[in-house]
């Protein structure tokens, strides 16, 4: 589904990935851990397509196409999916507005016939349960005045209904209650099927409690150090990532 | 000061005769300030950023002839009210039927009338020109027994007639207590040397509430000056949406008269291409205890320029002043331009008073995010456009008023 080759990025001139290699097959959940600031959040925002980073070598391939060729709407189109680390809110623009012109952008995209006020909210509606998503909320503007754990479940919310085939989650977790990192996981995990990847990025091993993985990478210094299945969280927690790291270097 | 411009200009200075002898000696008065002052340059403060000579030069044709294509112009826009008054060149085509309210030519109203009309003192030129040369216009007295909910639009439509210019005058006055929603539509023509110069005034007796809703989609050359006055516990909602206009001046001169008194000045301006749009405002606290809120948004695009101005006057008795302005803009290409400067002048001590403005373009992480939720750029920046100018629109009472424009301003989106 999705391959990345020898990804270098640059931000401002500065190199914050440098050589990333990762492949994720169709239906399998890897996570990516790594401590602050060894690009997690750049490699998120450069698959969905945000300006402001430089790709200076290397290529992302997702179902044979060279992603990185395509605009954020084409991205989101052909089936790439962020969960953001900080929601935007949008005054103004009401959220079913936006989710609707959203799904209908992506429909018309993939050549589906747009849904109609009525078919729409039907399904607004049966995916709001999944996310335990208040209706009131969604008539209300983007992620405006929303509390951190209802922004989460807003971007999960839009991911239930617009189906990606990949899912990259950024630090779903960060800011989230016990009960809220509940309710956003048991979102994702109804969304998890043989047909649709995901990337979780996180920080902390608590979110993988929740949403397990097939494998585990550790992200430091803009290069994947080391590789591993779930067991490989609890030792990060154990042991930390100054020790898993250097022993990824030491190799 | 500008005797080279009014060596060049043909326009027609001379007072006009009629009407009572109070308003025959204000024609003098205006005639003669006009004929001393002359017209504004960038030099006069008030006009520092607006060029007049496309009026004095351009414009300089007297028209007070109806033409059938002007009205018919009028007649295709879609109602926004079941009562509805033409004005073509400034007058009256045909006057509805509404209870509570009494419409007549404004040169018979004036005759029963002992106060003068507060525009007739005002100190612009093109407010002046209009007293001086305005041949006859419209009248409107509301009573209390107008039922609230009525809403009464006025559609201002020109003459295609290259170089003209005309001058309409409404008179608007509340009885106690009287409320409706007055709804103005300037359309003017589709010739950009054709040029109005309105004047409105409004009149709002104790506790009386108007909605005054000002629709400009004038492409060619306008100003407006409306002067209101308002009594105790008086409401003066104004509601202007200016749509286009090559050159479209708007003055709001509010003054509150009587304790409890308010003023709600809401906005929203959308220039493009080479439209010049300018919003001034002024409100006058003469007395204690009065409310004003001036809240403006604007978009501007293309080589287009706005202009926003926004004063705030506490007089020394007006304690207990509660008072905001605020001006938002949105740059939406590198050659459009915005001169904004919100201002209070305070007199009194027990005041709460407020100013902001802000000028930014369209908000790039909000862009990314709808991006990467699949709605394309060009929709996204129409969407984040649109909202942004609804905010001042959508505490619009009347719901068909309020959806008319919005979708006015949404429509300009989408083209």
């Amino acid at each position: 589904m999705l391959i990345i080759e020898d990804l270098h990025v640059e931000v401002d001139g500065k190199p914050i990935l440098k050589g990333i290699d990762l492949h994720i097959p169709r239906g399998e959940v890897h996570a990516i851990m790594g401590p602050n600031g060894s690009g997690k959040s750049t490699l998120s925002y450069v698959l969905a397509g945000r300006s402001g980073y430089e790709v200076t070598r290397g290529r992302v391939l997702f179902e044979g196409q060279d992603l990185l060729e395509m605009s954020p709407e084409q991205r989101a189109a052909s089936g790439v999916f962020l969960a953001f680390q900080y929601p935007v809110a949008i005054p103004g623009v009401s959220n079913l507005q936006f989710l609707r012109s959203a799904l209908n952008s992506v429909r018309k995209a993939r050549g589906e016939e747009e849904l109609d006020g009525a078919a729409f909210m039907k399904l607004a509606r049966e995916k709001a349960k999944l996310v335990e998503l208040p209706m009131d909320l969604m008539k209300r503007a983007v992620n405006d005045g929303f509390s951190g754990g209802e922004k989460k479940r807003n971007d999960i919310f839009q991911m239930a209904i617009l189906e990606p085939k990949l899912c990259i989650l950024d630090e779903t977790d960060s800011g989230l209650d016990i009960d809220a990192l509940k309710s956003v996981s048991n979102g994702v995990n109804a969304l998890r099927s043989p047909d649709r990847s995901m990337l979780v990025i996180t920080h902390y091993q608590r979110l993988l409690d929740h949403i397990v993985p097939d494998v585990i990478h550790v992200l430091s210094g803009g290069r994947i150090v080391k590789t591993g299945d779930k067991t490989l969280a609890k030792r990060l927690e154990a042991e930390g990532y100054a020790e898993v790291t250097a022993e990824g270097a030491a190799r | 000061m500008s005797s080279v411009i009014r060596e060049k200009t043909s326009l027609e200075l001379a007072p006009r005769d009629g009407g009572p002898a109070w308003l025959e000696e204000r024609r003098r008065a205006a005639s003669s300030a006009l004929a001393r002052d002359g017209f504004p340059t960038k030099k006069t403060e008030a006009w520092r950023f607006t060029p007049t000579r496309p009026f004095v030069e351009e414009a300089t044709q007297e028209l007070r002839a109806q033409t059938e294509e002007a009205r018919a112009r009028a007649e295709a826009l879609p109602r926004l009210s079941e009562a509805r008054v033409v004005l073509v060149d400034g007058a009256p085509v045909s006057l509805p039927e509404i209870r509570g309210v009494r419409f007549a030519r404004l040169v018979d109203a004036l005759a029963e009338r002992a106060r003068p009309l507060a525009s007739l003192d005002a100190e612009d030129a093109f407010a002046r020109l209009n007293a001086t040369r305005f041949d006859d216009g419209l009248s409107i007295e509301v009573s209390a027994d107008v039922d609230p909910q009525t809403v009464l639009e006025l559609v201002h439509v020109a003459t295609s007639a290259p170089g003209s210019v005309r001058y309409p005058r409404v008179a608007i006055a509340l009885a106690p207590n009287a409320s409706l929603t007055i709804v103005e539509r300037a359309i003017g023509a589709d010739e950009p040397s054709v040029a109005s110069h309105t004047v409105v005034d409004v009149e709002l007796a104790e506790g009386a509430r108007l909605e005054h809703v000002r629709i400009g989609e004038d492409r060619g050359l306008s100003t407006a000056w409306i002067a209101v006055r308002a009594a105790r516990h008086a409401f003066y909602g104004s509601r202007v949406a200016t749509l286009r206009g090559r050159i479209a001046r708007t003055h709001l001169e509010v003054s509150l008269e009587g304790e409890g008194a308010e003023a709600e000045l809401l906005g929203v301006y959308r220039a493009r291409e080479k439209d010049h749009l300018d919003h001034h405002l002024v409100v006058h606290h003469r007395v204690p205890h009065c409310t004003s809120q001036m809240r403006h948004h604007g978009v501007i695009d293309d080589k287009a320029t706005a202009v926003f101005d926004g004063i705030t006057v506490v007089h020394r008795d007006a304690q207990g002043t509660v008072a905001h302005q605020e001006n938002r803009n949105l740059l939406l290409s590198e050659s459009a331009t915005v001169h904004t400067k919100p201002h209070l002048e305070i007199d009194a001590d027990d005041v709460k008073c407020s100013h902001g403005t802000t000028v930014g373009s369209l908000d790039e992480q909000s862009l990314f995010y709808m991006r990467a939720r699949g709605i394309p750029e060009e929709t996204a920046r129409a969407m984040l456009t649109e909202a942004f100018l609804r905010a001042p629109v959508d505490t619009i009472r009347d719901e068909r008023v309020r959806e008319a424009l919005l979708e006015l301003v949404g429509a300009e989106e989408g083209r």
